[in-house]
């Protein structure tokens, strides 16, 4: 079992985990979530949730430990959901494309919450 | 670039990141992850890697990779043809497809197609191949667009630039530990012409062999009581070394008179203060009062000296510091004319002339120096091995050692005693 304070996870049954992405995913946060998320992979969890229901902001950096994060997924054949994205991380996300290679399950909406897929 | 806020600003973030990574001063590695990260996220781009281009060894030196996996190559080979090939391409992306026509990517075909590498750009700076950049696919899966070349092209530059900066920091810092090297081969040149004029200098007078050597070593003893530094310590020891050079040009016979020597030599011999002064002026010392300590290592606080009979503190200190080293010498040592005298009647002569012919505090120093030696509170064996075997006998030198310090004690802020 991973012991962890930071980012907050949350185990599930059936080797599924969701990780809960800080506030402002950079650098030191997506340092942090990458090497938590290589380590639940490395132990054998098979789907990883990124929930960004705390997330405000994400910048270049942070996209790119997301884009590792999606690599070691795809490397290790689990899978991987981003969930509760807020508007502009959602946006930015699908303009950079990476809401192609990623499966996006919820975003926040002010009237409603949209399922995606 | 298509006239979308959200992208437009991301990459912007990503651009003025880069220029802030580039002119912040921590460590070089840690900036091009830095970069690698920017770039990489600023168009979602899965994988890349950043190397500098090492001329000498013809190949690249991966610095920074994202994605590449564990069997990816951290340094690869290129050839002269490479080097010219990508130096004439620019700073600018190439396309897997047209990089095929270059050596290295040919040789590592393989691996760059399974990392699906898609793009190319060598860092050139000022027409310099510093470095290149390999990047993978898009995390769309989309080919890369006119757009995303120029952004790229933008934050390569920043990072050529900062490959560029780190190799002249590299070479600015060869250089200075070049010269470091070199001055510190000329500080040896320095001490051993230093101690072989010392032996020129004793060498005219036979009975005196090993005098300069001694008053160097006495010099430096009293400068390192005053608690001067490392440097001037040495410098001391130099001017030391090289009172005496002016004996250098005068008759060997004055100075080797195994006589009490006439009005007539004793004119000619004072006059070698000054001619030492003139030997020394000339040339650069790394401790610029050398000159001065051959001048008026003959005079006296008293002001009955000479070359000018100047007294007190018109004396410049290290000439005093020579003067008490030189005599304290000069009495413990066998003369043509006469055997050395007891250690106990030095000490006492040191004693009576302080504020006459010494300086009182530089007898102090003098003093405290040889009590930590001879009661033991140092381990340090100087005096015992210049004044030889036998010589001192501590059980006397000692407490007389104390009582001279008490006696001299308040005594050495005194005014001198002019004639
Ligand atoms: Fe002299």
């Amino acid at each position: 079992m991973v012991e962890l304070e930071v980012p907050l996870s949350v185990f599930l049954e059936g080797r599924e985990v969701v990780v809960y992405v800080e506030n402002y995913l950079n650098k030191p946060s997506g340092d942090r979530i990458e090497k938590v998320c290589l380590q639940f992979l490395n132990e054998g969890y098979r789907k990883l949730i990124l929930d960004f229901r705390e997330t405000e902001l994400v910048n270049s950096i942070g996209v790119s430990f997301l884009l590792g994060i999606i690599d070691a997924c795809e490397r290790h054949g689990s899978e991987l959901v981003l969930t509760n994205l807020n508007e502009n991380v959602f946006n930015l996300f699908e303009l950079l494309g990476i809401t192609k290679r990623v499966k996006v399950d919820f975003i926040e909406d002010e009237s409603s919450t949209r399922d995606l897929h | 670039m298509k006239a979308n806020p959200y992208k437009f600003i991301h990459t912007f973030e990503a651009l003025a990141g880069i220029g802030q990574e580039i002119a912040n001063r921590h460590s070089f590695n840690e900036m091009i992850r830095v970069s690698l990260h920017l770039l990489l996220g600023s168009l979602a781009i899965m994988r890349g890697g950043i190397a500098r281009y090492l001329p000498k060894e013809h190949e690249f030196q991966f610095i920074a990779v994202r994605n590449l996996g564990d069997d990816f190559p951290l340094s690869i080979p290129i050839s002269m043809e490479d080097e010219r090939d990508l130096t004439c391409a620019g700073l600018r992306g190439i396309e897997a497809d047209q990089a095929k026509l270059l050596c290295f990517f040919q040789q590592n075909y393989s691996i760059f197609e399974k990392k699906k590498i898609e793009l190319i750009v060598p860092l050139i700076v000022r027409s310099e191949l510093v470095g290149v950049i390999l990047l993978g696919e898009k995390a769309s899966g989309e080919p890369y667009d006119s757009t995303d070349l120029d952004v790229i092209c933008a934050i390569s530059r920043h990072i050529g630039v900062g490959i560029h900066q780190r190799n002249i920091m590299i070479e600015l810092e060869r250089k200075a530990e070049e010269n470091r090297k070199l001055y510190e081969n000329l500080q040896v040149t320095y001490k051993d012409t230093i101690k072989a004029f010392a032996a020129a200098i004793d060498s005219k007078d036979k009975y005196t062999e090993g005098h300069s050597e001694r008053v160097g070593k006495y010099t430096e003893i009293i400068a390192e009581e005053l608690g001067w530094d490392e440097k001037c310590c040495e410098g001391a020891a130099v001017a030391g070394y090289l009172h005496d050079v002016g004996k250098l040009v005068v008759d060997r016979s004055i100075i080797n008179a195994p006589y009490r020597i006439n009005a007539r030599e004793s004119a000619e011999l004072s006059k070698h203060p000054s001619i030492g002064y003139e030997i020394l002026l000339p040339i650069h010392h790394p401790f610029v009062d050398v000159p001065l300590a051959a001048k008026y290592h003959h005079e006296r606080v008293d002001g009955r000296g000479y070359p000018e009979g100047l007294s007190g503190d018109q004396i410049p200190f290290i000439a005093r510091i020579v003067n008490l080293a030189d005599s304290f010498d000069a009495m413990t040592t066998d003369r043509p004319y006469k055997h050395r005298r007891s250690f106990e009647e030095v000490i006492e002569d040191l004693r009576r002339n302080a504020g006459k012919q010494f300086d009182p505090s530089l007898v102090v120093a003098f003093c405290n120096a040889m009590l930590n030696e001879f009661s033991g509170e140092t381990n340090k064996k100087r005096f015992s091995r210049l004044l030889g075997k036998g010589y001192v006998n501590t059980s006397l030198a000692v407490p007389l050692l104390r009582k001279i310090l008490n006696d001299l004690d308040g005594t050495s802020g005194m005014t001198f005693i002019a004639s």
